[in-house]
């Protein structure tokens, strides 16, 4: 019998995932018109689903499931407690704007589904459960694009993300059949028996399919040209989210994929990922410079960090290898807690530049957590972004390779690009005098605890980083 | 393993021999048979032979026109039913085979496909408006 009593307590996340999911969507036709419990319910899922996450953690599970296909161990955990935390703010940042809609359930559900996909995709080991689990957690996130239809863009911005995405998923299908067909197997561990003989032509284009469809699921350039209009016209909650939680998701598979399936490749691999890596830097970077608008500067700044992930994947060789993942690891919820904390106050102040004029004099606690989360992009210590660079830089000084050097040099150079969009906002905020621009809304509650609790985990990183490295050091792939 | 069917020392790239065979072979014949047909065949056109074939209604309006959304909801029932089906057939013929395993798992699959037929009913989607 594959089903042990073990596979039910190895899939309690999923299950409480999809089990508020159901609850979330019937309550909402049953329940017409209330817009705080589904809100509510979802955050108490989000909760839930964290907590078992935890507590799987603490009691040091771990195993393979169904025939080796789904495995938990403390990196895939790792990643469940990421997603599932930034689901927790986003619902409560998004709990009256999706009430505002008249489809706050609807809502509440899509964002439980991408929940659900995400953290099941952290634990596949088997080529076609990964293209499920990411389909699971991608098709829900083009109806979260598209979901305000008050206003046009947001249709746009679907659309356009739906066609992309739909060829990303393609391509990346395309290089794991080619996988699969070189290998005669889509478990990773036999997928790496097949690479270790060497790289052939056909496994060579695979690699290179799979690689570009996750390059185009992470907005890594030359595949990121949906995420400014897919951003600009979502919700702020929804570009606040996929921005983060599923894109983690996605780093964690790519990075099990990599390793697990095709160690013998890493030559291969680490120089496409350098190249990607150097590439979409600088585009990030220096197509952010050129917005005026906070929200698709924001977009192109996600562009920029996906490329200082990239950076940490092209270092996965040598001795740098357990640095490159913990890297990976840290950036991840260091990213999160600065890049939703930065959207949501999107949410409270506006798109336009000039808003955010003479913040600091008519909404002080906002204009400092904005000044945080900026700082924090930019990579200062000791915030939180300061602390996924280090890790970066670490990784690649001990690789030992020159191209290596050189994307660390690039991490560098960029961040000293970066300084002025992220810092006009901050100039903005705290020299210009109020006025110009529209006049931003008070938002709820939950959104501004949402915003204070980010701003402080950004500013206080340094408290949770001893035990978060004692964490990912226990918890890497090798 | 995947070669389970097959003689063991047929090496596993072997086999992408006769998938490419059989694609050649394929495509060859259709290529024959079409300039065959060209070759052979006697060439003669009337406005008679141009107009549609027996059932098939000559248009009176433009066909690129917006129809009834209602249709998209019939389109999405079918679609929950179809999926079930297709799952249920091959179900039932091995169901002596799985026991309570296969049972529990189908149940399962069955209850979630209903949760998205409780919503669309609840929804008002399965009035005709």
């Amino acid at each position: 019998m594959p089903v042990t009593p073990e596979t039910f307590v190895a899939l309690i996340p999923e299950l409480v995932a999809l089990g508020f999911l159901v609850l979330v969507l019937l309550l909402g036709v049953f329940v017409p018109r209330s817009a705080a419990v589904p809100a509510a319910l979802a955050a108490l899922g989000s909760l839930a689903v964290f907590g078992s996450a935890v507590v799987l953690l603490a009691a040091g599970f771990s195993g393979e499931f169904f025939g080796g296909a789904f495995v938990v161990d403390g990196f895939a955990l790792y990643f469940k407690l990421v997603v599932s935390a930034s689901a927790f703010f986003t619902v409560l940042a998004a709990a009256r704007w999706s009430g505002g809609t008249g489809d706050a359930p609807e809502y509440m559900t899509l964002i439980l589904s991408v929940v659900a996909g995400s953290i099941l995709l952290v634990s596949m080991r088997d080529l076609f459960g990964i293209f499920l689990a990411i389909e699971l957690a991608t098709i829900p996130s083009y109806a979260m694009v598209a979901f305000d239809r008050s206003r046009r863009e947001s249709s746009e911005g679907g659309m356009k993300y739906l066609i992309t995405g739909v060829i990303a998923s393609s391509v990346l299908l395309y290089g794991i059949v080619l996988i699969y067909g070189v290998s005669g197997s889509a478990q990773l561990s036999e997928v790496a028996q097949a690479f270790s003989e060497g790289l052939s032509p056909v496994a060579l284009l695979g690699l290179v399919l799979l690689v570009s469809g996750f390059a185009f699921k992470v907005s890594a350039a030359p595949f990121h040209f949906w995420t400014p209009d897919a951003y600009q016209g979502a919700p702020t909650s929804a570009a606040a989210f996929l921005s983060v939680a599923p894109k983690a998701a996605t780093f964690a598979v790519l990075l099990r994929i990599l390793l697990e399936g095709m160690p013998e490749a890493a030559p291969a691999w680490t120089a496409v990922m350098a190249f990607i890596a150097i590439l979409t830097m600088f585009v990030g970077n220096l197509f952010a410079l050129r917005q005026r608008n906070v929200r698709r500067m924001l977009a192109y700044s996600s562009v920029a960090h996906s490329g200082y992930i990239l950076a940490a994947f092209a270092a996965l060789q040598g001795p740098a290898l357990s640095t490159g993942v913990q890297a990976v690891m840290i950036y991840s919820a260091a990213y999160a807690v600065m890049n939703l904390g930065a959207f949501f106050v999107i949410d409270l102040v506006g798109d336009d530049g000039k808003s955010y004029n003479g913040l600091l004099k008519t909404r002080p606690g906002i204009a400092l957590s904005m000044g945080v989360f900026m700082a924090a992009l930019v990579g200062l210590p000791p915030l939180s972004g300061f602390f996924g660079k280090l890790y970066v830089i670490l990784a690649g000084a001990q690789s030992g390779s020159v191209l290596v050097y050189v994307v660390v040099g690039a991490v560098v150079v960029n961040s000293v690009l970066s300084v002025p969009y992220y810092f006009g906002i901050v100039r903005n905020m705290f020299f210009e005098e109020p006025g110009g621009g529209e006049p931003g809304v008070s938002g709820s509650g939950a959104l501004r605890f949402s915003v204070y609790a980010l701003a402080v985990a950004t500013a206080l990183f340094f408290l949770v980083m001893g035990p978060l490295a004692a964490l990912v050091s226990g918890a890497g792939l090798v | 393993m995947t070669l389970g069917l097959l003689q063991q020392e047929i090496a596993y790239g072997t086999l992408y021999l006769y998938v490419g065979i059989s694609m050649l072979l394929i495509s060859g014949f259709i290529a024959f048979v079409l300039v065959l047909a060209r070759l052979l065949s006697p060439s003669s056109s009337s406005a008679t032979k141009g107009q549609n074939y027996e059932t098939g209604e000559s248009t009176v309006t433009d066909p690129w026109r917006p129809f009834p959304v209602r249709y998209y909801i019939f389109a999405l029932l079918f679609l929950i039913f179809d999926v079930e089906a297709a799952f249920l057939f091959p179900w039932a013929v091995v169901y002596g085979e799985l026991g309570l395993y296969g049972f529990v798992q189908m149940v399962i699959f069955v209850f979630i496909l209903t949760v998205g037929l409780v919503y669309e009913w609840k929804k008002g989607a399965l009035k005709w408006v």
